[in-house]
């Protein structure tokens, strides 16, 4: 059997401990570009909710102005004032939104003289975007707006954040 | 073969072996610096980048709330806001029994948020901060804040063709060289409405 001598030990512990060294040294350069990438992601999700939200009230406004019958107002004799709805924009990635429109504020008188009944008072819309899926998204924008009906134009406009 | 009796390195082996240790240790503390180099560079430029696209991101995102641009010249924009903390003036109710002439009171946004739920806010910039100001519109004092250091200075643009439509454009010093970012804001409030 061949004798190790202790000598030749010390070269082995010193390359390992170099190695250990150039290892994390490299380890700590990798981790730190990698949060920064992570940090690029979630901003660009961020963005692209909000666009979402976006997209979303301006559907709202075109719905509102074109379409006489919107929103659905059936529910209000059932003392409900709210009408809700949603659109996925794209499935990869997964990318939608939800309206609601509060018609609580909304006045409507019908006079007899009258073909269409007068209306006036405000809209109170809230529009949610979604990067994910909606009940766990991975980045949500929220954005608030008041819609004045008888001038047909948005008179605030909230953009309640990202998370 | 004869064995050498000590198990031991000789003088020169220890030498060469300690030579080529060492020009492999400075070959990668000389990588690492410049790595460190390139790095630090990498980081003074992302902070630029990240203060030109704050200020924009600041000045875009509350452009959006305005309900009317009162100045957007010579690098200061001042516009009108509704107070976040404003409450609305409701419609009247509908009446039970109305009139066959029955006319609703005049409703608006201006009775909906009467100018004392109306906030003025001007951004401007000095020695390459952006400050933020923000008033009552009904009159008082402005309050100021440094939004974001490092911004040269910004420009807003309207678009006479399309009300409510607004280019802004934040310049920043990166290694003396002036460098701009641009973006396009849609206010709804004062975007003309379709034909209703």
């Amino acid at each position: 059997m061949m004798r190790i001598s202790r000598g030749h030990g010390f070269v082995l512990v010193a390359m390992l401990l170099i190695s250990v060294i150039l290892l994390v040294s490299g380890l700590g350069i990798m981790s730190a570009q990698a949060s920064r990438y992570a940090a690029s992601a979630v901003i660009s999700e961020g963005l692209q909710a909000r666009n979402a939200a976006l997209s979303g009230l301006e559907d709202v406004r075109v719905k509102l102005a074109k379409d006489v019958k919107f929103p659905p107002r059936k529910s209000k004799d059932r003392g409900q004032s709210k009408f809700a709805y949603s659109e996925d924009l794209s499935t990869d990635p997964e990318v939608s939104y939800s309206v609601v429109v509060d018609y609580g504020l909304e006045r409507e008188v019908n006079v007899p003289s009258r073909f269409e009944p007068f209306r006036w008072g405000i809209y109170r819309i809230t529009v949610s975007g979604y990067v994910g899926p909606r009940n766990e998204p991975i980045a949500q924008s929220l954005i608030y707006a008041e819609y004045d009906i008888g001038s047909g134009a948005f008179i605030r406009f909230e953009d309640r954040g990202s998370l | 073969m004869r064995k050498r009796k000590s198990p031991a390195f000789t003088l020169l082996e220890s030498l060469i072996a300690m030579f080529m240790l060492s020009l492999v240790l400075t070959f990668t503390a000389l990588l690492f610096h410049k790595s460190y180099q390139v790095t630090r560079k990498l980081d003074e430029k992302e902070r630029t980048r990240q203060a030109a696209r704050m200020g924009l991101d600041r000045i875009t995102s509350e452009l959006r709330e305005a309900v009317e641009i009162t100045d957007s010249g010579g690098g200061v924009l001042e516009f009108l806001k509704i107070d976040p903390n404003a409450t609305i003036v409701e419609p009247e109710a509908e009446p039970e029994d109305p009139e066959d002439d029955f006319e609703p009171a005049p409703y608006n946004a201006m009775i909906a948020y009467p100018l004392s739920s109306r906030l003025r806010v001007r951004y401007r910039t000095e020695n390459e901060k952006l400050i933020r100001e923000v008033r009552r519109a009904s009159g008082g004092g402005w309050v100021g804040q440094v939004v974001v250091v490092g911004v040269n200075s910004f420009l807003c643009e309207q678009n006479p063709d399309n009300r409510g439509e607004v280019d802004v454009t934040v310049s920043v010093l990166d290694n003396r060289i002036v460098k701009t970012i641009s973006s396009r804001v849609l206010c709804p409030c004062i975007r003309e409405e379709f034909g209703v």
